[in-house]
Parts: structure tokens; C-alpha cells; sequence
């Protein structure tokens, strides 16, 4: 009896990426083995996946892919479930307003709830949480504009809570809460707001540097462009 | 896919989600440097790894995981425990790797061919290996996959 035709070629002759003569192989190994589904079955979830995340799949694939990389287009579709986890679309959408209008009406606030049996906590700067807290993070601005929201770990590991919007917000719940790992010393967590978008590598790569350095409080090097707010979180370690 | 992939070593829908999320993350950054010949390997791989890390970690937190009931589950977390210096790397460093398409490590080696099915063969393609190369690796792995995956660690 043959083995199985492993996921990962199934996935493949799915995506396209197989040459005709592997494709025509695995096909044949499908349709011998009577499981001929599996390619409907990816077919199926790929577009209830779609359904479900929208919206990501258009937020992160700006800019647009064109050329060698318009395989990235299917392939962050099928992507976006995970990253539904930090999207939530504008609640409030309206004109966008320039960054000095927000500074100067002062007091964007990136807000941490821990949730808990007892009820959510609101988080303040600095405030000790641990391994496995479950974070809620909800961003709150004087004034319309594109915002995003990012953490970095006392490893230095970047995660993208919420993308930058598409369109100016004024306040945004993240939809899906955050589970805190085990990386030690802090999670610093970042709001970013501007009135122009935001590329998503820059705000990663600004946090990676920040990583890498041995300040910890350094902040990122944005254009002032971007007003940032930061609200860390410390992990005491084991007594 | 990528989606898919860590759903089936995590077993949780959940925890997939959000480890699809770190994969992609990774993805924003150095997209530009993708090979873009064979992309799903890459994406399959990185998820593996992603997976792996998560399963470890979790491990380590909860002790108690209850993969006993799954053969399939109890194999990829004994996997994902497996020593492995390229483990020490950092996240930066590990992508680096990846794209420069150097070796994979021997636990997503492992999991590419106990688990998921592939002749040592498509394993060795997939990584960039030679098959003797993948032979090489999986040698010191298979005593205590034995204890576990007896028929796949022939």
C-alpha cells in the first residue's frame, strides 16, 4: 500500500506550484488513492477562510503585489485567519485629520485591559503581568487617524497586534485578545498614529532595532510624522 | 495554508490563529527576499517551526498536555522537545537562515518526514538537503522517536 500524499504536496499541486510532471504524480497518487477531496477540501476552506477575513487580506497586501511576488497574494489570503487575531476594522471612521491636530488636542491612549475570572484590569505603564495573562488592547485617539499596534518582547520578538489602518480611526478594539508567553523582562507595547498610512515593515523593523539594542527603553526611530505612545508592561522574573 | 498547517500540529484553532500570526509577521519584513519559486515550502516550514516553538513552550508552562490520547499529537510535541541548537538562535537570525536556504533544523526535518509522510527523498528537497544528509539527521532522532513512531522511524 503507497503512503499517504503528504499534505504539503497537496497544498502545493493546490497552489499551482508544481511542475505539470509532479503535478500530473501527485494527482495520479490523489485520484489511486480515492482522495481526489482533499483538493476540493482546500478549495472549501480556502474560501470559507476568505469569508471569514476579508479585510486583512486587503490590509496586508498593500502595497498591491505585482510581478514574482503576486504569490503572495493567495498565499496571505490564506494567512489572514491568524491575523484576524489583531484586526479589528475603524469604529469610527470620518476625514483625516493631521498629526498636530492630534498632539495638540493631546492624549492618544493605548488602553490594556488583563482579563481575568474577576473581570478585565485596566493595565497601567510599568504595571507586572505574566506568562499567560490575557491581554485586551483597545486604541483611542483625540482625532481621526491611521493607527496600528505592535509589541516588542524583552527577546526582541516583534508581534502585530493591529495592522495599520486603511482609513483614519478614531478608536479601535482589537478583536481578539493576546495571551502573553513566557519571554522575560517586558512586553512594550506601541500605538501608532499618523494622518498618512503606515507601512507595516516599518513600524516592525523600528521595533526590531529597538530589540536588538541593549537600551531598553530606547524608543523607535520614526518620522515625526508618526506620533508614537508606548505602554510596557514588566515580567518580574522567578523569585 | 499556513493557517492550516499549524492548526494541524497545534490542534487548537486558537492557538493556530495566533501562531499564523508570528509566521506572517516574520513574512512583513522579509518578504522582499522570498524565494519566489517555491513559496508554500517556505511559508510550511516557517509554520512548522513557529508550531514547534509553540508546543515546546507550552510545554514548559503546562506540563501535563494531554497528547497521550493522539499518537500523531504525542509524536510532534516529543519532536518539538528535541534538543536542537539552532533553537538558540533568535527569531532574526533563524529567518535569516531560512532565506539564505541553508539548512533546515533536524526537529522540522523530523516532523517533514515522521509526521507528515514525506520519503526521505521529498523531505530532502524540501530542505535543501541531500537524502543522506537527511538520513544523517534523522539517525540520532530515532531511538527516542522509536519509543513513539516505531513504524516511521525504521
Amino acid at each position: 500500500m503507497s503512503r499517504r500524499v503528504p499534505d504539503l504536496l497537496v497544498e502545493k499541486l493546490h497552489l499551482g506550484e508544481l511542475t505539470p510532471t509532479e503535478a500530473a504524480r501527485v494527482r495520479a497518487r490523489l485520484e489511486a488513492d480515492g482522495e481526489l477531496d482533499r483538493l476540493a477540501a482546500l478549495e472549501t476552506s480556502d474560501r470559507e477562510l476568505a469569508r471569514r477575513l476579508p479585510p486583512l487580506a486587503v490590509a496586508i497586501q498593500r502595497p498591491a503585489p505585482t510581478g514574482a511576488r503576486r504569490w503572495l497574494a493567495p498565499a496571505l489570503v490564506f494567512a489572514s485567519a491568524g491575523l484576524l487575531l489583531v484586526l479589528a476594522w475603524p469604529l469610527i471612521m470620518s476625514e483625516p485629520s493631521p498629526l498636530d491636530a492630534l498632539r495638540a488636542k493631546g492624549g492618544a491612549q493605548l488602553i490594556i485591559h488583563r482579563l481575568g475570572a474577576a473581570g478585565p484590569e485596566l493595565m497601567a505603564h510599568g504595571q507586572a503581568a505574566r506568562d499567560g495573562d490575557r491581554l485586551q488592547l483597545t486604541a483611542r485617539l483625540p482625532a481621526p487617524a491611521h493607527l496600528a499596534i505592535l509589541s516588542v518582547d524583552g527577546l526582541g520578538v516583534v508581534t502585530v497586534h493591529q495592522p495599520p489602518t486603511d482609513a483614519p480611526v478614531r478608536e479601535l478594539q482589537v478583536e481578539s485578545s493576546f495571551v502573553l508567553d513566557a519571554a522575560p523582562h517586558h512586553e512594550r507595547f506601541f500605538l501608532f498614529a499618523s494622518a498618512a498610512p503606515m507601512a507595516p515593515a516599518m513600524l516592525v523593523e523600528a521595533l526590531e532595532r529597538i530589540g536588538r539594542s541593549r537600551e531598553p527603553d530606547r524608543a523607535p526611530a520614526l518620522p515625526d510624522t508618526i506620533l508614537v505612545h508606548e505602554l510596557r508592561l514588566d515580567k518580574p522574573g522567578p523569585k | 495554508m499556513v493557517l492550516r498547517r499549524c492548526k494541524r500540529l497545534l490542534g487548537d484553532e486558537e492557538l493556530a490563529l495566533d501562531a499564523t500570526q508570528d509566521v506572517f509577521t516574520q513574512l512583513i519584513r522579509h518578504k522582499e527576499r522570498l524565494d519566489t519559486s517555491a513559496p508554500s515550502s517556505l511559508l510550511y516550514r516557517i509554520a512548522t517551526r513557529v508550531s514547534l516553538n509553540r508546543l515546546r513552550s507550552d510545554r514548559r508552562r503546562r506540563t501535563n498536555l494531554p497528547t497521550g490520547e493522539d499518537p500523531e499529537a504525542a509524536l510532534i510535541q516529543t519532536i518539538a522537545d528535541l534538543p536542537d541548537t539552532s533553537e538558540r538562535l533568535g527569531a532574526r537570525r533563524l529567518l535569516d537562515r531560512l532565506f539564505q536556504r541553508e539548512p533546515e533544523s533536524t526537529r522540522v526535518i523530523a516532523v517533514l518526514h515522521y509526521v507528515d509522510g514525506l520519503t526521505l527523498e521529498e523531505t530532502a528537497s524540501e530542505v535543501g538537503l541531500s537524502v543522506s544528509g537527511v538520513r544523517k539527521r534523522l539517525r540520532g532522532l530515532r531511538e527516542r522517536l522509536g519509543e513513539l513512531a516505531p513504524e516511521a522511524a525504521r
